[in-house]
Formats: structure tokens, sequence, C-alpha cells
């Protein structure tokens, strides 16, 4: 798999300049968005969950 | 493990180790990382061009995400940025184009390390001069030694005053950018220093928001908060024009720059949460630090190749860049945590307040 990717890189690159740099900065935009997606809802859960936990009335001390 | 575009062997997990500090370098100073990341591929033996081209990769790629972060914040200003855009592009292309021509006489590579090192510690020395200069002033937060110097820029009256536009009429050369706090200032003035980021940002296979960020602040006096969620939007479109024209020559690498990118989105997230908890003074100073790191690295590499018996400045100036860049990101981790266990001090949660 590695090499077949090995060779599309190299093949596309050389053989398809224009093509090669749209699609360069579709896949990095795309990636981009997509990680910053990724995160958000990561932190967004984690700080649901925090809140959620320190909401949680204490209670009377023994 | 090797990649194939740039056709060099470089260990992943040192690249992924320069994405999440660029990543979180990029997030809190509102630069896309280019000096450090075009610099950090030149210590790792990638070829210049391809340093550029896959920094310039990066750079596009973790700005989107920090200048998403900082938009959230109110922290970006549009109309500001898409002014100097309209300079920036084309200044780029004509700087590309010269990039190409010092390639082909086979001095591209020295000519962007000594523009590099030349512009990181005039910067840098700035940078520490003002920090010292404004730091006796009692709250100095987001006051710098420039402000007068900033509002003389502001109230400069560049002609034309006002242009013809079909069917639109006569439209002013003025224009206000309440978010960043500017009445009213010429829309040449952004422009050309939109023109200029674009030159270099070309030159240099970086996104020019190293250089664009302290000149939003201490030149057309923009907030400090502000002037980062702008410079991230601008290199967006710095960072994507090159990276377009670097992969047109193929020069860009895009497994490595995939690589950094997913470490560089956690730098990111945590860099961009920083800067709006951290104090300004402090943000410029720790910038201050990372341009004058950068400098001596790429100095030390440069150093380097002029003989084989200082061959040993090379890994000196790769541990140097990462060992310094690294720990500020900590130490950018750690102001978070600060601020965060501050702001909780401050506001506790009813669970805290009970056990109280």
């Amino acid at each position: 798999m590695y090499q077949a990717l090995t060779d599309f890189l190299i093949n596309f690159s050389a053989g398809q300049p224009l093509l090669w740099a749209l699609l360069v900065l579709v896949f990095v935009a795309a990636t981009g968005l997509f990680l910053y997606g990724f995160w958000e809802v990561v932190l967004r859960a984690l700080g649901r969950l925090w809140t959620a936990k320190n909401r949680r009335p204490a209670g009377p001390r023994q | 493990m090797l990649f194939p575009n740039a056709d060099v062997v470089v260990n992943p997990a040192l690249l992924f180790l320069l994405g999440l500090i660029v990543g979180t370098l990029g997030g809190f100073f509102g630069v896309g990382g280019g000096f450090l990341i075009t610099g950090g591929l030149l210590v790792f033996g990638v070829p210049p061009l391809f340093a550029v081209g896959t920094g310039l990769t990066l750079v596009m790629g973790s700005s989107i995400i920090s200048m998403l972060k900082h938009r959230g914040m109110g922290h970006v200003d549009f109309r500001l940025g898409l002014i100097m855009v309209c300079g920036t592009l084309p200044a780029e292309i004509l700087a590309e184009r010269l990039n190409a021509s010092l390639d082909a006489a086979g001095i591209a590579g020295p000519v962007i390390r000594y523009v590099f090192v030349l512009f990181l510690t005039a910067l840098g020395s700035f940078l520490v001069y003002d920090f010292f200069k404004t730091r006796r002033r009692r709250g100095a937060g987001d006051q710098v030694s420039t402000a007068l110097l900033a509002r003389r820029v502001q109230s400069l009256r560049i002609p034309p005053h006002s242009v013809g536009i079909p069917g639109v009429g006569k439209v002013s050369t003025y224009v206000s950018l309440p978010l960043s706090g500017i009445d009213r200032i010429s829309v040449f003035i952004p422009f050309l220093v939109g023109a200029g980021i674009g030159f270099l940002a070309g030159l240099l296979g970086a996104g020019g928001g190293f250089i664009l960020m302290p000149l939003l602040v201490y030149f057309i006096g923009v907030p400090t908060t502000i002037a980062i969620g702008t410079d991230l939007f601008q290199i967006i479109v710095t960072g994507s024009a090159g990276t377009f024209i670097y992969a047109l020559g193929n020069h860009v690498d895009p497994l490595m720059a995939l690589i950094m990118l997913t470490a560089a989105s956690a730098g990111a997230q945590l860099g961009s949460a920083a800067t709006g908890m951290v104090d300004a003074s402090r943000i410029r100073i720790l910038y201050a630090v990372t341009v004058l790191n950068g400098s001596v690295a790429i100095a030390l590499t440069e150093v380097s190749e002029w003989n084989d018996g200082l061959a040993f400045l090379n890994p000196i100036a790769s541990a140097t860049l990462l060992g310094v860049s690294g720990a500020i990101a900590v130490i950018i981790g750690l102001l978070l945590v600060r601020a965060k266990l501050q702001t909780r001090r401050a506001s506790p949660t009813p669970r805290e307040s009970a056990r109280r």
C-alpha cells in the first residue's frame, strides 16, 4: 500500500502539475477543517463532563 | 521514513514534534510558524525548496485551525485582513519568481538563511527592547513603546482621498476599523503593509506572520489579540497562494505536511486558547525569545556548512531550535493552566463553594 501511495504521489505530481497543486490545496484545507472540528467536539465534550462533575452538590460532611 | 516527493529520509517523530510545537506557537502568537518550520526542515536535511513549499503547506493548514479558534473569540478583523490581502497576493507572486531565479543560480538555500537570520535578529531585538521599555509602567498590558508612531501612521493622509468606481460613484480611500480600535486610516497603509509581507512571504517561504503581527501592533496600533487573529486570516491567504505555486513546481511533500498538521491541530487549540488568557506583554516577550531562537539556529546551520570541521554545529542548531521552541510551548501550556486556575478561584463552582 505504501508503495502504491508512493507511486501515485510521484507520478501524479510530475504528470499533472495543475491538478496536483489543486489537490494539495483542497487536501490540506479539508484536513485542517476536519482536525479543527474534531478538536472542538472533543474539547467541548471534555468541558461538559468537567462542568457536570463540578456542579454536583457536595454532600454534608460527616 | 522516506518521503517520496522530497526524496529524503526524515524521522516522522521529529516531524510530529515540530508540528506540535509549531501549532502551539502559531495559535498563541498568531504566526503560521513558517520561520520555525522552514528552519526546522532545513535542519532535518530537507532540500531548501521542499522545506519552503512544505512549510507553506503546513502554515496554511495550521492557520486555518488557529484562525477559526480565534474567530470564535472575536479576535479577527476581517476588514483589515481583506485590505492587506489585496496587496499581498501580487507581491508574493513576484517574490516566488525571484526565489526561483535564486534557486536556478544555486544560491536559494544560503540567501533564504541569510535573510531569515537578519529579519529574525532585528525583530527579536526590537521586541526585547520594547518589553523592557514598557514593563515598568503599571498595568502595561497592551501598551507598546511605539504608541505615538502608531497614532501618526493612523493619521497619515495619502492621496487620492477618494476613487471613482463606475456604477458606484466616488468612494473614500479611508476606512474605519472599529474592532481594531482605529477610527480612520488610509486603505493604502494596510495595503502596502500587506504587499511588503507578501514579498517576504514569497522570498522566505513563510506566511509572513512573524513580521506582520508585530507590524500590526507597533506600526498600525492594533491591539495584540486582534493582531494575532487578523494575522492568521491573512496567513491563510498567503499560505494558500504559496502552497499552490510551490505545488505547481512540485516542491511540496504532502505526507510530510500531513504528519505535521495532525500534531499542529492539537497545538493550535492549546495556543489559541492561551492567547485570550495571558497578558499581552508576556505574549510579546515570549515571541521575542522564539524569533531570536530561530535566528540562532539558522545562523548555526549556515556556519556549519562553511567548513567540514564545523559540521558538529548542525545537530546543535537542531537541538537549539526544537529545545527552546519546545520549552516555550510548555511555558504556554503552563500559563494556560495557571490562568484557568486563577479564573476558577475568582468564580468557584457551586461544588467548590460548598466545600469552602
